[in-house]
């Protein structure tokens, strides 16, 4: 399958931004078909590839950019549009995933700090995606692009060059937002956690 | 986070990152200079950023297609010829679909079974395909009929089978309190239909009641059959069970047979088992090893254990009473006669079919089935009673006799007020571990109780009345008689010693603890072999006590052997990070760091694999674990923090908020930070847990204790008012729990003299002390052990403090308590007489200074040598009580030969060089002052 309707609505709509300078930020638009062509494209992959799937968000954004066939006119503009929405969409897909089943586990209800999520904190590595959601819309309301750069970086695993398109800023500007957005997120989860013991 | 301007932090912060590491703090002040808010945020991002690991943020650590793609497909409208009408069930394996023909063709029905993702798709259709005749053949009334497979557009696999509207064989007889006679008859109907199955060579697997439904006009209808073994790995020499096909935990292992658990064979053994639980429901109301009281975690169903008979399920003791009655009700009956009804031949028909080994249990489904109609019939059943089977658990409830009798000493120690309130938190720990029974207990309790015959409870402490009887008495007083009266059961025996000597560890009398305890294990090596858990419990305590003691090689030893024998029963469990916890701490601790990082290296490996369900049952071990850690040296001391925050959170889950064991935890914690000099943390994890105990129970103990604690830790913070004000309370709330005269209330007190004297309080120190020595007089215990060192604390406070003249008095008194109890050369002594013999200079009576401070040299030169630097500093106030004496000259001699002694070894910047060089120096000029 070449592309589908979703496809050539995204793809229209890149092209579309390209030639309006100053239009409408197209997010919005954007956003839906987005959302739900890169969960298609991950259900094709599951069923191709079944339980050897090994798929990372950059790998998938990435293909489903490419999926919008006539991309040849889509200038760098839209195709920073594309990449910031679909870092934005990889996030609510992920975080609403992870609600989801952190309530079915749970049986719904007050949660409670979970043992793994405890200990993923303090570790450092493994990060629980509904612990950092508060944070990183505090760090939205703190410092906007910081908090973009980490759902470019993290969510849709885009290079710090990628990002630097999708936010239309130059790649020292993604550095040092994404230091300032790591330490002050570490620094959250740390007093959440605390917090959450006390 | 208000008004600070992220903008500028973020600028500065990210300018700072740009230098090198020990530029940034200049960098930072100037440029946050007059904007102290501005300072402490980028300090802060600069700390955090530093223990930010550097893969945080870098990966999503999960798959992020399950992620992505998991709700992507909740439309399915279709799957093959069928529509969709709804969702009849969710379950481990998929959904259940409600689906018609789409064609409008046939008019039938059908439940659909959609297999959830992540299965091997190819594999099962494979699979499906090639056993599809003989399903499809299974023509029998009360089995549904498999009708058709395959793959949705969506990739999952798909059953399609015969549509049964019909409720579960055990909620059907409730809903119409069907007697037992009655669901025999019903459970017979399921046997013949299983048995005709066998004889088509189709096992079922997974028989459990929601897959035997029974239709509105009683027909049970058997579901799934043969699905178990499609959806089973492909490679099975064994036909391993559905449980790890899955990789996970899909089916619940109430129903499933031993060998499903193990990877044995399966067989129609394996649906017998699946039977007899079905019936142990369909007669008891539940399951049969789902206790109310969950007493066995699920993961130890792999020990084979026999479950028990369901006359004694349905009506036991100590069981609820309520709840007995309704599954009576159920049955159209009363508990009793219910109980008369499950007992005999029916008790010994489950037990058959529920045997832990295939080869024990009836070998086919139909003489399953004939039993249960002899029973009805009153004619005799072929199935035997199984002493051996009687003798298991009897055994087995015996051994959880063990498990009780520790929380059993610790509750009636408790409860007779015998142990102070600290001494009660200590053995507290033991009794989470516990719970009583008290059929089973009864006869350890009388003997329990026979041996802490006493009197009264806790009663405030007056003089002239008898002591306080101390625990130790006790635990002296019951390791003698269980010695003495328990020779012929040495099992019993093993486990009682080990809990007095786990209770001796807990009062902080390892020495004693330590004989009963490698007695313990000498008993346990004999009665329980080589690998039993109660040894390795038995060692590790022995390891523990030795360890409390400093013999950290002994300690070793004993650990060592926990370890291996663990290693040989559970190597993966909460119980073996503990050992090895311990192991590596006391590496250590005996120098051999080396083989203390390997050690910890496992255990921190082990500890990350280890899930919330592990720790379950040993919260206690956790908080012991979590204390050790916070003794060892990074980067297992950064694991602390971990293991508390687990803590707290199972405690949480288990008490469903924030009980009394949350505030313990945090407590503990709480010193951990401490210790580590995180003391804002600690300050306020400490104010949660006092609000917890307060709100259980307002001027408690636990909030006394946990007030204290604070106070010392917000003292160390400098906020010496409310370190004050802390104390305070503390020592209030035991004076009224505990009267004034309470040794508990002493030992405050002398934390609330500590604040005092940091705030220069001298006076009210003094006096308090003063009253603290009063209370400790009356005991010859602390007499001995505490009234010394507190004494002399007075007398030194008052010297220091310049009041020189009142000090002497109080060395006095301090010097001859010492010398009545302790030998002539003890340290104290001689370093009390030092202070004495300083002050006796400074009060202008050098002569009985200089006497005092030689006498003082005479033991310091026995104890540490002649040139040892203790020795020395005494020597520096003896060149003062010289020259006071005007004996410049000797002074000199001695002063000159410290100084020189001094430089060399310790060097001229060295404190106690200066202080020397100072006395020297002194000489020449005016008479040295005070």
């Amino acid at each position: 399958m070449a592309a589908t309707s979703a496809t050539n609505r995204i793809t229209a709509i890149l092209l579309e931004t390209d030639g309006v300078e100053g239009g409408r930020v197209p997010i919005d638009l954007l956003l839906p078909l987005v959302y739900d062509e890169l969960r298609e494209m991950a259900s094709r992959r599951l069923r191709r590839d079944g339980k050897d799937l090994t798929l990372s968000p950059t790998e998938l954004v990435h293909e489903a950019y490419l999926r919008l066939g006539d991309t040849a006119s889509v200038t760098a503009r839209g195709r920073a549009y594309f990449f910031a929405a679909a870092a934005q969409a990889m996030r609510r897909i992920i975080v609403d995933h992870a609600r989801r089943r952190g309530r079915r586990k749970r049986g719904g209800g007050e949660r409670a700090i979970t043992l793994d999520d405890a200990l993923a904190i303090v570790d450092g590595t493994d990060v629980d995606v509904l612990e950092l959601e508060p944070g990183l819309v505090q760090l939205a309301v703190v410092a906007e692009r910081a908090a973009r750069v980490v759902e470019c970086r993290f969510y849709a695993g885009l290079s710090i060059d990628d990002t630097a398109v999708a936010l239309g800023v130059t790649t020292r500007t993604v550095n040092r937002d994404w230091q300032f957005a790591r330490a002050w997120l570490h620094d959250y989860l740390k007093r959440a956690a605390q917090d959450g013991a006390s | 986070m208000t008004a600070i301007d992220w903008s500028r932090v973020a600028e500065v912060y990210a300018d700072a990152l740009e230098l090198p590491t020990d530029g940034r703090a200049a960098f930072v002040d100037a440029h946050c200079a007059g904007q102290p808010e501005l300072l402490a945020a980028v300090n802060r991002l600069l700390i955090a950023g530093d223990e930010a690991d550097p893969s945080f943020l870098t990966h999503l650590g999960r798959d992020v297609l399950d992620a992505v793609a998991d709700d992507a497909t909740t439309a399915l409208e279709h799957i093959g010829p069928w529509r969709i009408v709804r969702e009849i069930g969710r379950g481990g394996m998929g959904q259940v679909l409600l689906a018609e023909r789409a064609d409008g063709q046939f008019d039938q029905q059908v439940a659909i079974k959609l297999l959830k993702r992540g299965m091997d798709s190819d594999a099962i259709l494979a699979r499906f395909l090639r056993e599809r005749r003989i399903l499809a053949a299974l023509d029998h009334p009360n089995i549904a009929r498999l009708l058709d497979g395959g793959i949705a557009d969506d990739g999952r696999p798909y059953f399609v089978m015969e549509y049964v509207d019909g409720e579960s064989i055990t909620a059907f007889a409730d809903a119409r309190r069907l007697g037992v006679d009655a669901r025999l008859t019903l459970f017979r109907t399921v046997c013949l239909a299983v048995e005709y199955a066998h004889r088509n060579l189709i096992v079922h697997r997974d028989l459990k009641p929601s897959n035997i439904l029974v239709t509105a006009d009683g027909r049970p209808k058997l579901l799934d059959f043969g699905i178990a073994k499609l959806l089973s790995a492909p490679n099975d020499q064994a036909e391993t069970s559905t449980m790890t096909a899955m990789g996970g935990r899909m089916l619940t292992p109430d129903y499933a047979a031993p060998e499903q658990f193990h990877g044995g064979p399966i067989t129609t053994a394996t649906d017998v088992y699946g039977l007899g639980a079905v019936l142990f429901e369909l007669l008891v109301g539940r399951p049969p090893f789902s206790d109310d009281d969950a007493t066995y975690p699920r993961r130890d169903r792999a020990s084979d254990e026999e479950p028990p008979l369901i006359s004694a399920a349905v009506a036991a003791p100590g069981q609820d009473q309520e709840r007995s009655a309704g599954v009576a009700t159920m049955r159209g009956t009363d508990p009793v006669r219910l109980r008369r009804q499950l007992g005999g031949d029916l008790d010994t028909i489950v037990a058959t079919a529920l045997r832990a080994a295939p080869d024990r249990r009836y070998s086919a489904v139909g003489t399953l089935h004939d039993d249960v109609r002899r029973h009805q019939e009153r004619l005799p059943v072929r199935a035997r009673r199984d002493t051996l089977g009687y003798r298991v658990s009897r055994f087995v409830r015996r051994h959880r006799l063990a498990v009780v009798t520790t929380g059993a000493i610790a509750a009636l120690l408790v409860t007779f007020g015998v142990t102070t309130a600290v001494q009660a938190r200590a053995l507290a720990v033991e009794r989470d571990r516990a719970r009583l029974e008290a059929t089973a207990a009864r006869e350890v309790s009388e003997f329990l109780v026979g041996v802490f015959q006493v009197a009264d409870p806790m009663t405030p402490v007056t003089p002239g009345q008898g002591r306080e009887v101390r625990a130790s008495d006790l635990l002296d007083r019951g390791a003698t008689r269980i010695e003495s009266d328990l020779t012929a059961q040495p099992a019993v025996q093993a486990r009682l010693l080990g809990v007095i000597g786990r209770a001796y560890d807990n009062l902080q009398r390892s020495d004693r603890a330590e004989p009963v305890l490698a007695r313990a294990v000498e008993l346990e090596r004999k009665t329980g072999g080589p690998d039993s858990p109660a040894l390795v419990a038995a060692l590790q305590q022995l390891g523990r006590a030795r360890s409390r003691r400093a013999d950290f090689d002994n300690a070793r030893v004993a650990l060592r052997e926990a370890v291996e024998v663990q290693r040989r029963i559970a190597p993966a469990t909460a119980a073996m990070w503990g050992l090895l916890v311990e192991l590596a701490y006391v590496h250590d601790a005996s120098g051999d760091h080396e083989t203390g990082r390997a050690v910890r290296k496992e255990a921190i490996e082990l500890f990350s694999r280890l899930g919330p369900d592990d720790f379950g049952d040993s919260r206690a071990e956790l908080q012991r674990m979590a204390e050790l850690m916070g003794k060892v040296p990074p980067p297992m001391s950064n694991y602390a923090d971990s293991v508390f925050s687990r803590l707290v959170a199972v405690e949480r889950a288990a008490s469903g908020g924030d009980g009394t064991p949350v505030a313990t935890a945090l407590t503990a914690w709480a010193s951990s930070k401490a210790r580590r000099r995180e003391l804002a943390a600690a300050d306020s994890m400490l104010t949660t847990a006092a609000a917890i105990h307060a709100a259980a129970a307002p001027a408690s103990v636990a909030v006394a204790t946990t007030l204290n604690t604070q106070s010392m830790i917000v003292m160390q913070i400098g906020d010496l008012a409310r370190a004050e004000a802390l104390a305070r309370e503390a020592v209030r709330i035991l004076i009224a729990r505990l009267g004034e005269d309470h040794r508990e209330v002493a030992l405050m007190r002398l934390s609330l003299g500590f604040v005092l004297q940091r705030r220069g309080r001298i006076d009210e120190a003094i006096a308090m002390s003063r009253l603290v020595n009063a209370t400790f007089e009356r005991d010859t215990n602390d007499a001995v052990a505490l009234l010394p060192q507190n004494q002399w604390d007075v007398a030194l406070l008052l010297y220091r403090s310049g009041r020189v003249e009142e000090s002497l008095s109080e060395f006095a008194k301090a010097l001859s308590i010492l010398e009545t109890r302790f030998p002539a050369d003890y340290v104290m002594t001689a370093m009390v007489r030092r202070d004495y013999g300083a002050a006796l200079v400074d009060a202008g009576r050098p002569a009985d200074g200089e006497r005092a401070l030689r006498a003082a040299i005479d033991v310091l030169t026995k104890r540490y040598g002649t040139d040892h630097v203790r020795v020395d500093a005494v020597r520096i106030s003896l060149g003062r009580a010289l020259a006071a004496q005007g004996r410049r000259d000797e002074a000199r001699r001695v002063l000159e030969e410290v100084v020189n002694r001094l430089t060399t070894s310790r060097g001229a910047s060295d404190s106690v060089t200066r202080r020397a060089r100072g006395a020297l120096d002194g000489l020449e000029g005016p008479r040295p002052g005070a």
